[in-house]
């Protein structure tokens, strides 16, 4: 059975020596390049399956010892984390979308030359990205909106993202114009060049942004600290873990200023295992990405340009 | 649809899309009412839980929100006015002051609320109420501090313990440490015979972290402290005994003594010289590794090192003082410290606020506080002393102790749940100290000090410790010490202005850099040319003016301390 | 296209046409004004909150009473006054929307115009109305007697102004009505395309004004000694007191200097190094097997998932004087016992190295979509040219891939002054502080942050941003002036 191949290689079917030499190299490279990426998340997830005793002293490096899932285990017991993960993956899948119908639908109306006043107006998007009012300006403008302690400050202040908006105009640009021209002179409308064209023909673009949209959303914390102090059953996924990781150790702050002796001890014991929950977070919130991910890379294809032309 | 239809539909779309936008508030009769606590002491944030949220619920029909101060938080609930209902600061400066001078907190004595729904605090602590009178500035009081004293004659239990590891000074023969020089040898030796560390590293006297760095090295400022009995005072350290001030950076000053004493150390190899890029769960994980011989706080010493595995095999960290050291206690006072108790103004419920304020106040509620439901975990004996049940105990060794767990149904009598630390009290301040007197018992607050509560020494090394020392427990081997007190008086940290607080922070770092740097000199010439660096750089940011901030208010400070003394 | 709209227009519509000027102005004024809290109609007590605008005040009831919640408990105050207040705001808000509505009917056909005209009129009688409603709660409240101080009702002059407002609205859209001519049969609702498409842009145009650059009223903090909760007056007024301060003494001038001189190292080496993700995508599109291409793409991207602090605990477990790096050197003999994350040496280039292993696996996903996108037909072209594979990308990849990688470098240029700081705070030490420093740090390190002084941390942001949109646009002109095209 002939091996899927990678329909972005040009290599063509008959290979030439060089060729195969490029292959291999390219090869060895990228599994160098993946060894390099892989071994640290490979340490933190041997530590987060060892025995902690001995993560406690430093003595894994690498491999585990003494597998146990515990501190998975221990999750559980974290308040609220079902709440909290309900509300982060409703607000990647709605923001996500949202933000992703806006981002080409503005980035289409861009690249339209015939807008109004269409650089001014892009202009002013595009130098948006700069901007820093400042955390109280910021959150002030929140509260007088009306979204604090609401769901809704997690999805329409993301709806612009001018980046993402950048990156489709740019993507519209390199489609061929006859296209649309074609489409024109049959009588169609703005909307359905959009929608039954350019959206078909940006999938890789709007996948992208998707990625980064989506990632965005799951592992965002600051809003959810700031904007939504008292609503705590709308904290997001990041909120609620970050939660679990300092309600064991307040060590630090009490130092600062001659706390009881014996207060400290009790600190610490709680303290011991915080290392190692750092790491288990992690990979909490790591692996539902590296598990949807590769579901999106089937985007990234081509042989959505065939035809298009000639049709 | 025609046009018109169309454009009219867009914008009543648009209309019902505001709407949505507007959140529901509506509250039942019965249910639970709902406060918010901002907290800048908690970690922890969400509703209280556990058998804490039990007692709350049942005692006032109250459910509490944590809010605590991370980043933007303090900024942002002050632009927004509302603080919260019950609000906690972590200490009486700036911050706190805003906060009066803006009016965001609730006057107590407002419609005399605080006679009517805090009779304990206006009984009890009118001392603490007065002294927070006086520095809001304002003739109105707006709550009380924490660690409030019953007495004046108190002083807290020891914080700096100096934990060695015992077995090998026991190996050593227990040769006499007096000098920092005896503690150099000392350690010398115990190098000598523990060269490597359970992972196979070297072993060192001292593990550092400078996570924790405040205007001066942690470590080093507060082992000044231990050694001397100078408190930290702004940029230097301040003699409790004189009231004198003694400037970081200036000659032959307690800080750069003992900087000098760690150059020598890590000269000598005896300083792990990883602390300079280490985090504090790198130390700890050398600590538990047993690479660390010595440690001038118990949580960093034996809190951490004394697993049962160790103590199993003989190994354990406990206190030995060097002859020379003067370990520091701080007085307690009954002005309450600088910790602040307060009802936000805009809140809803103030007098549910006080009420709750004025139960942790009691003994009953101080005590539950700590050491979880009264007659579940603890009771007033027949003698008229605290004692643990089976429950209370099981619970301070195990904080995972579950109250649900069917073998303490004598003492829940099937009514609580959840573990021991999911009711902790999150809220992280407390209203009379620890070491205060409990009025019902004559016995302190802290279990420590519980006459019931003295443990056996389960291992041999343990014991063997207890013999040499004599005595049975930490705190009474630190009172046979040469200590000294911090009196405690009405000083409250003043508030910087934005000019100065620029001083202060590049002077900050430029000491707490060159300190490091100094530590790690490898040579006296090294040592010295950083020395003129490091003064050349404060002084560059403007340390003579720090300096001189220093000097006020240890003046200050000191003329406090002689009124007091006048007074008694 | 339609007949109608290419005529010359008869001289009703020009007449019409600049009453339309005043009205769309008023329109952008009065929805503009709606969300400055500091001239809300709606501010009728003290018990309101002051960052309570009109337009909060009109969409969230819960927001106007936020702060009265005692008062309204213990009844000092009606909670129906409340709701004649929220209702009030809410018609006004109503009724500039439709007045805004009108404006942008306005462009187009006499159809749509006359349409817009009925809404004018409604929406300019709905925001009078609103102010009379606000009017009848701000009579309530100063009928009140017990605790009259905690209450202080006042009329805002705003209410005023958007009753005049209201006023304009009706009599601009009266006027237009009666000076254009009746519509045909035959007229049709519609737009230039042009204004259609600006239309289609403007809600997208509205948020990012509301949510980007209605917070910029903040810098003006900038010239007060403002705390948080703090007021804005005359008294806490202090020009440019603030600015001086960080250029006050020698030291922190050479500190700024080292710091911008770090900041602008840093950044360079990062747009150095911007082609690198292009490369990785363009080699990853020459991996022959599909599954070792999903992997690889999968893979690459987790060590941006890795956060700073984690990437710090595994740099001090593999370089530490007990990490493996040097127990690895062990193995082979060598002695070492260096602390490799301590000294000063080549910090750039490592936090470089850093900063690469991260970041460029998470860039590369932008130049795969890219390099997708690049039509297939050239590639065909090339093979009946007889190109070669190498030839193929060079001809056409890059050159496929050049206006995203122009972009992205354009972007990166603006944004020199931005480093991040997460990853420079877990890295700093004593020793290599002098190099390490970017801006984004010194700001946290000395505490200009917002924790310590808010007029300094906003002058700092206002600082950035200035110089951000200044190099955007230069950058732009250098494009222009070098490649022929604008990027942006």
């Amino acid at each position: 059975m002939r091996r899927k191949t990678n329909e972005l290689n040009h290599a063509g079917f008959r290979r030439t020596a060089g060729d195969r030499i490029f292959d291999s190299l390219n090869t060895v490279f990228f599994l160098l390049y993946l060894l390099l990426c892989l071994f640290p998340f490979y340490y933190l997830f041997i530590n987060t399956i060892s025995n902690n005793d001995l993560v406690a002293r430093g003595a894994i490096n690498f491999w585990p010892v003494g597998l146990t899932l515990s501190n998975y285990a221990a999750l559980k017991s974290v308040t609220d984390l079902g709440t909290a993960f309900l509300v982060t993956l409703g607000r990647t899948v709605i923001g996500t979308a949202t933000m992703v119908v806006v981002s080409a639908f503005a980035g289409y109306l861009v690249t339209k030359k015939e807008m109004w006043n269409r650089k001014f107006f892009y202009r002013m998007l595009v130098i948006t990205m700069y901007f820093n009012a400042g955390l109280i300006p910021t959150y002030l403008n929140i509260k007088m909106l009306g979204l604090t302690d609401t769901f809704w400050v997690y999805i329409i202040p993301a709806l612009v993202m001018p980046f993402n908006i950048i990156l489709v105009k740019t993507y519209i640009e390199s489609i061929p114009p006859d296209l649309e021209e074609s489409a024109l002179i049959d009588g169609a409308g703005y909307m359905t060049i959009f929608s039954k064209i350019i959206v078909p023909l940006s999938m890789p673009i709007l996948a992208t942004i998707a990625i980064f949209g989506a990632v965005g959303h799951w592992n965002s914390f600051v809003d959810s600290l700031i904007y939504n102090q008292t609503a705590i059953q709308l904290h997001t996924l990041q909120h609620v873990l970050y939660t679990y990781l300092n309600k064991t150790s307040n060590l630090a702050a009490m130092m600062n200023a001659g706390a009881d002796a014996t207060a400290a001890a009790q600190a610490a014991q709680s303290a011991l295992n915080n290392k190692v929950i750092k790491y288990t977070i992690s990979m909490v919130t790591i692996l539902p990405i590296l598990l949807v991910y590769p579901f999106m890379t089937r985007y990234f294809q081509k042989g959505i340009m065939l035809g298009a032309v000639k049709g | 649809m025609k046009p018109h239809q169309r454009i009219t539909a867009l914008l009543l779309t648009a209309v019902l899309g505001l709407m949505l936008l507007a959140p529901t508030a509506a509250l039942a009769a019965d249910e639970p009412i709902q406060l918010v606590c901002y907290s800048q002491l908690a970690n922890y944030s969400g509703k209280l839980t556990g058998w804490i949220a039990k007692i709350l619920l049942d005692k006032f029909n109250v459910e509490i929100t944590i809010v605590p101060d991370l980043e933007g938080v303090y900024e942002t609930r002050m632009e927004s006015g509302n603080l919260g209902d019950l609000v906690v600061w972590g200490n009486n400066g700036r911050e706190y002051l805003n906060a009066v001078q803006g009016g965001y907190l609730f006057d107590w004595e407002e419609d005399d609320l605080l006679y009517d729904y805090a009779p304990y605090i206006a009984e009890n602590m009118a001392a603490a109420l007065e002294q927070n009178r006086a520095i809001s500035g304002m003739d109105t009081i707006y709550g009380f501090g924490h660690n409030v004293a019953s007495s004046t004659q108190d002083y807290e239990a020891f914080f700096y313990t100096w934990d060695i590891r015992w077995d090998l000074y026991k190996e050593l023969g227990y040769p006499e440490v007096n000098s920092l020089d005896d503690l150099f040898d000392l350690f010398v030796a115990m190098k000598e015979i523990c060269p490597l560390d359970e992972n196979g590293n070297e072993t060192y006297a001292f593990s550092l972290w400078p996570d924790w760095d405040g205007n001066m090295v942690m470590y080093i400022k507060s082992f000044a402290t231990a050694w001397y009995g100078y408190d930290e005072w702004y940029f230097g350290h301040l003699n409790c005994e004189t009231g004198e001030y003694y400037s970081a950076l200036e000659d032959g000053s307690p800080y750069l003594e003992m900087v000098k004493f760690f150059n020598k150390l890590y000269r000598a190899g005896l300083l792990d010289p990883n602390s300079m890029t280490a985090t504090y769960d790198t130390m700890t994980e050398k600590l538990r590794a047993g690479g660390v011989f010595c440690s001038i706080f118990n949580y960093s010493g034996s809190a951490t090192y004394n697993t049962e595995e160790h103590m199993a095999d003989g190994k354990i960290m406990l206190s030995l003082v060097p002859g020379d050291a003067r370990p520091i206690a701080y007085g307690m006072s009954t002005l309450g410290g600088n910790r602040i108790w307060s009802v936000g103004a805009k809140s809803e419920y103030p007098e549910l606020c006080l009420e709750i304020i004025n139960w942790l106040c009691t003994p009953e509620g101080r005590l539950t506080m700590d050491y979880g439901p009264q007659d579940v975990c603890w009771y007033y004996g027949d003698d008229g002393l605290t004692y643990f049940t089976a429950l209370g105990e099981a619970c301070q060794k195990d904080r995972k102790t579950n109250l649900g767990d069917s073998q303490w149904d004598e003492f829940t009598g099937g009514e609580w749940s959840g573990e021991f630390n999911d009711g902790s009290f999150q809220i992280n301040n407390t209203t009379w100290s620890t070491n205060a007197t409990n009025p019902e018992t004559g016995e302190r607050y802290n279990k420590d000090f519980w006459a019931s509560y003295q443990t056996e020494a389960i291992y041999e090394i343990d014991q063997d410790w207890r013999d040499w020392a004599g005595v049975e427990t930490v705190q009474d081997y630190m009172a046979t010490t040469n200590y000294v007190v911090k009196p405690a008086t009405e000083y409250a940290d003043p508030t910087m202005d934005d000019d100065l607080n620029l001083i202060w922070t590049q002077v900050k770092k430029a000491i707490t850099d060159g300190t490091w740097n100094l530590v790690y000199a490898k040579s006296d010439g090294e040592y010295n040319y950083l020395l003129t660096q490091i003064v050349k750089n404060a002084d560059g940011y403007g340390y003579e003016t720090c300096e001189a901030w220093g000097e006020t208010e240890a003046a200050r400070w000191w003329q406090m301390v002689e009124a007091l003394n006048a007074a008694q | 296209m339609n007949d109608t709209l290419a005529q010359k227009l008869p001289p009703q519509h020009r007449t019409a046409d600049r009453t339309y000027y005043l009205l769309r102005i008023a329109a952008l004024f009065a929805m503009a004004l709606m969300f400055f809290p500091d001239v809300s109609p709606a501010k009728v007590t003290i018990l309101i909150n002051k960052s309570v605008s009109l337009f909060s005040a009109g969409i969230s009831y819960s927001g106007l009473i936020s702060d009265s919640a005692r008062p309204l408990r213990l009844e000092w105050v009606q909670a129906s006054t409340y709701q004649i207040l929220h209702y009030g705001s809410l018609t006004a808000v109503l009724g500039s929307l439709l007045a805004g509505a009108c404006g942008c009917m306005s462009l187009g056909s006499l159809r749509l115009k006359r349409l817009g005209n009925i809404f004018g009129m409604i929406g300019g009688g709905m925001l009078m109305a609103g102010m009379g409603m606000t009017y009848l709660a701000y009579r309530q409240f100063a009928a009140i007697v017990e605790k009259a101080d905690r209450i202080a009702a006042t009329l805002p002059d705003a209410v005023y102004i958007y009753a005049g407002l209201g006023l304009l609205f009706v009599l601009l859209s009266v006027g237009a009505q009666g000076v254009l001519p009746r519509a045909e049969k035959t007229d049709r609702y519609e737009m230039k395309p042009k204004y259609r498409l600006f239309l289609m842009f403007l809600p997208i145009i509205v948020l990012s004004f509301v949510f980007a650059y209605l917070p910029l009223v903040g810098w003006r903090y900038a010239f007060y000694d403002y705390q948080p909760g703090g007021t804005l007056s005359a008294e806490t007024f202090a020009g440019f007191k603030y600015f001086q301060m960080l250029f006050q003494n020698e030291s922190t001038r050479n500190d700024m200097i080292r710091v911008l001189r770090n900041t602008l190292v840093m950044s360079g080496l990062g747009i150095a190094t911007s082609w690198v993700p292009l490369v990785i995508a363009i080699l990853m599109a020459e991996i022959r097997s599909r599954f070792f291409l999903r992997s690889v793409q999968t893979i690459i991207t987790i060590p941006n998932f890795i956060s700073w602090v984690l990437v710090y605990a595994v740099a001090l477990a593999m370089f530490n004087t007990d990490g493996f790096f040097n127990g690895f050197l062990g193995l082979l003999g060598i002695q070492s016992d260096t602390n490799y994350l301590m000294g000063n040496d080549n910090i750039w280039l490592k936090m470089l190295a850093w900063g690469m292993w991260k970041g460029v696996g998470w860039s590369s996903i932008i130049y795969v979509a890219a390099i997708t996108g690049i039509d297939v037909s050239l590639y065909e072209a090339a093979t009946v040219d007889g190109a070669g594979r190498f030839q193929k990308m060079r001809y056409v990849t890059l050159p496929g891939l050049m206006p995203t990688y122009t972009v992205l470098l354009l972007l990166a240029v603006a944004a020199i002054l931005s480093n991040g700081m997460d990853q420079y705070y877990v890295f700093q030490n004593a020793q290599n502080t002098s190099t390490i420093e970017v801006l984004d740090l010194y700001v946290y390190n000395i505490g200009i942050g917002e924790g310590t002084s808010i007029p300094l941390s906003t002058i700092v942001g206002m600082f950035k941003t200035i110089i951000s949109v200044m190099l955007l646009f230069i950058a732009n002109h250098v494009s222009k002036w070098t490649r022929g095209e604008s990027i942006v």
